[in-house]
This record gives C-alpha cells, sequence and structure tokens, in this order.
C-alpha cells in the first residue's frame, strides 16, 4: 500500500469524474437571458433561450472528454501498479505521460478564456452597449446600463468559475505532483 | 500484448481519439461542412430576434397587433396581441400610448405587468379614461383610432428593455 502514487490515484480519479462535472466557467447576462457555459469538454451558448451549436465543436469536446478520461485511466494504473510489484517500468511510463496533461489543458482553458474575454472587451467598443469587462476578467458581476435613441437597456451581467474548475485545478496540481512523488517510490 | 507495443500505443490513443471524433463529426452530416460547423444556419436564428425589436413599437409587425378599442363612458379600452418569437418568457412591465378620442387626446396604460409564454402570445389590455367625455358627440363611432407615444418595458429574463416610439411619428392602428 505505501507503494501507491497517492496523489496520482486522487489526480486519476479525480481527472476520471472531470467530464462529467459541467461547464468550469460561465457568462450570464440577465437571469439565464444569455448564457454561455465553457469547459473543455462542453461549451453552450445559450441565447433567448436558442441553442447555439456546433457538431464539429461538440465532436471535437467529445474527444477531449474521452482524451481526458483516459488519462484519468493511466493515472490509476500508473499509480497502483508499483504496489501490486508489476509492471513498474509501465506505470513509470503512464504517469510521465499523463501527470502535466491536465495541467496543460487548465492553463489552455484559463489563457484561451482571457483572450475571449478581451476580443468581447474589444468587439464591445463598437456595439451602443460598452461592457468594459474589468480586471481580472473572468471573474465579475455588473449591471449595464445603455441609452440610446428611443431605447433604454439594463443588463445585469456574471462571470464566474464553478467548482468544477476547482476540481480541475485540484487534479492538474495533483497530477503535477506524482510525477515528482514517482521519483520517490 | 507486450511492454513495447503498450509504451508505444500510450501517446498514440489521444490523438486516435480526437482524429475518430473529427471524422465522425463530418461523417454523420453527410461530410456537408457548413451543417458540420452550424446545426443551424445562424442567420435565420437572429433574423426573428431583429425583426421582434425593429417591430416594436410602431410600424409594420407582426408581434404587434392592435385589435379592438372600445370607448364606453369616459373608459377606453385598447386590446393589443403580442407574439414573441423568444423561446422564453417576456414580461410587459409597462405599457402605455396616446390615442386620440373625439377632439382630445386620451393616455391607455397596462394595468398589471402581463408574462407572454415562451413563443407564445398575449392580449394586452391596455385602459385609460377619455380626455372629456362630454366632447364626444358617439364615442362608438371611434373605430381603431391610431395609437402613437407607445413607450413599454419589457424584461427578458433579467434584461430590462425600455422602448419608445419617437414622439409624432405615425401610429399603430
Amino acid at each position: 500500500m505505501n507503494r501507491v502514487n497517492i496523489p496520482g490515484a486522487i489526480a486519476g480519479v479525480l481527472t476520471l469524474i472531470l467530464p462529467f462535472l459541467g461547464a468550469w466557467w460561465s457568462l450570464t447576462l440577465g437571469t439565464d437571458a444569455i448564457v454561455v457555459t465553457a469547459s473543455p469538454f462542453e461549451t453552450k451558448t445559450i441565447i433567448f433561450g436558442n441553442y447555439i451549436a456546433s457538431p464539429l465543436f461538440e465532436w471535437f469536446c467529445l474527444g477531449l472528454k474521452l482524451g481526458v478520461t483516459y488519462l484519468g485511466a493511466l493515472l490509476i494504473a500508473g499509480s497502483i501498479l508499483p504496489a501490486m510489484n508489476r509492471n513498474e517500468d509501465l506505470a513509470k511510463v503512464f504517469i510521465n505521460f499523463a501527470s502535466r496533461k491536465l495541467l496543460w489543458l487548465v492553463l489552455i482553458f484559463v489563457v484561451a478564456l482571457v483572450i475571449f474575454v478581451l476580443l468581447l472587451n474589444q468587439a464591445s467598443s463598437v456595439l451602443p452597449v460598452k461592457i468594459d469587462i474589468p480586471f481580472p476578467y473572468l471573474v465579475w458581476t455588473r449591471s449595464l446600463s445603455a441609452d440610446m435613441v428611443n431605447m433604454g437597456i439594463v443588463i445585469p451581467i456574471c462571470a464566474k468559475f464553478t467548482y468544477a474548475f476547482g476540481v480541475a485545478v485540484i487534479a492538474a496540481i495533483s497530477g503535477a505532483y506524482s510525477c515528482i512523488y514517482q521519483e520517490k517510490l | 500484448m507486450d511492454e513495447k507495443t503498450i509504451r508505444s500505443a500510450v501517446p498514440i490513443v489521444p490523438a486516435v481519439l480526437l482524429i475518430g471524433c473529427i471524422l465522425a463529426a463530418f461523417a454523420t452530416h453527410g461530410w456537408d461542412m457548413q451543417a458540420t460547423l452550424f446545426a443551424e444556419d445562424p442567420a435565420e436564428a437572429t433574423k426573428s430576434l431583429m425583426e421582434f425589436g425593429s417591430g416594436a413599437p410602431g410600424g409594420e409587425s407582426e408581434f404587434f397587433k392592435f385589435n379592438d378599442v372600445d370607448i364606453s363612458g369616459d373608459r377606453v379600452t385598447v386590446k393589443l396581441d403580442v407574439q414573441s418569437p423568444l423561446n422564453m418568457p417576456i414580461t410587459v412591465k409597462e405599457l402605455s400610448a396616446d390615442i386620440p378620442v373625439g377632439d382630445g387626446i386620451g393616455m391607455v396604460s397596462l394595468p398589471a405587468p402581463v408574462t407572454i409564454p415562451a413563443k407564445g402570445s398575449a392580449s394586452l389590455n391596455l385602459e385609460g379614461t377619455t380626455p372629456d367625455a362630454g366632447a364626444i358627440p358617439d364615442p362608438h363611432a371611434q373605430k381603431n383610432p391610431a395609437v402613437r407615444n407607445m413607450e413599454m418595458v419589457l424584461n427578458i429574463s433579467g434584461i430590462e428593455l425600455s422602448i419608445k416610439q419617437p414622439r409624432g411619428v405615425g401610429g399603430v392602428s
């Protein structure tokens, strides 16, 4: 039991369940007039009750979902194989391959979100309603109001990370640490 | 399966899964690029929303229709049918308009907020008083006079939209 890579096993279990926890980040205009929910496994855009879908993107996300599930399985296998005194070299291969991938996925997701929000910020400068998204860009709540010719609009906006993102960060850090831990076994 | 095969297969599997899913996306949509990229034409999806916005209030719109104007005594009642193109309920919080009655102008308004169901319709009864009932010789002779200077406040799932018809422009009958 003391030869089990515990951080790797934790990362593996969390990585396995991660694709099924839903969105990592959400942007809501109004109560649910416009909702954008995003994670590497699914991105949903609902505008006034209309679901905007891209089959290609949905299939791509399914590929990522399967890929991350595979990484979770590798992490679990790589973590418990040394305790069974079997295929220790293979366990090292599994851990080395799978340990940092989720960390990269989390980093790429955050960078992509920041780029998306900054582009949204830029695009809003040509619209009648300027959004002016505050730093740190990804977590904020504000109410926008604008008066146009014969029209006024008030839009409450909320951007936030969900608990699933927290799980992803824990899984990513545990995964990265499992590689160091594996060397000590 | 020997260890060497597993070692070489480990990094290939995620790439195979991703490429397989992308190919499956095209295969399930008859290898049609546009159908694979968009489930429905984005232009069609936004068309109804734009029509709803541009038609409210005033102007020719299939979403707003004044059906009946009833003048009895010093009371004016205007029935407005509103059809929602949205997939979510809309609450009309406030609605008021001017209506010519006899030689004067009466004002009608919505007594209480009304919710229009998703993709549904609702009848709004606007009520008001005539400016001077005595000045109208035959109130029931006034059929469907033009409604103008309409103002409304809509709540669409938390987004509050105030729309005002430009003063003195046109009218809805």
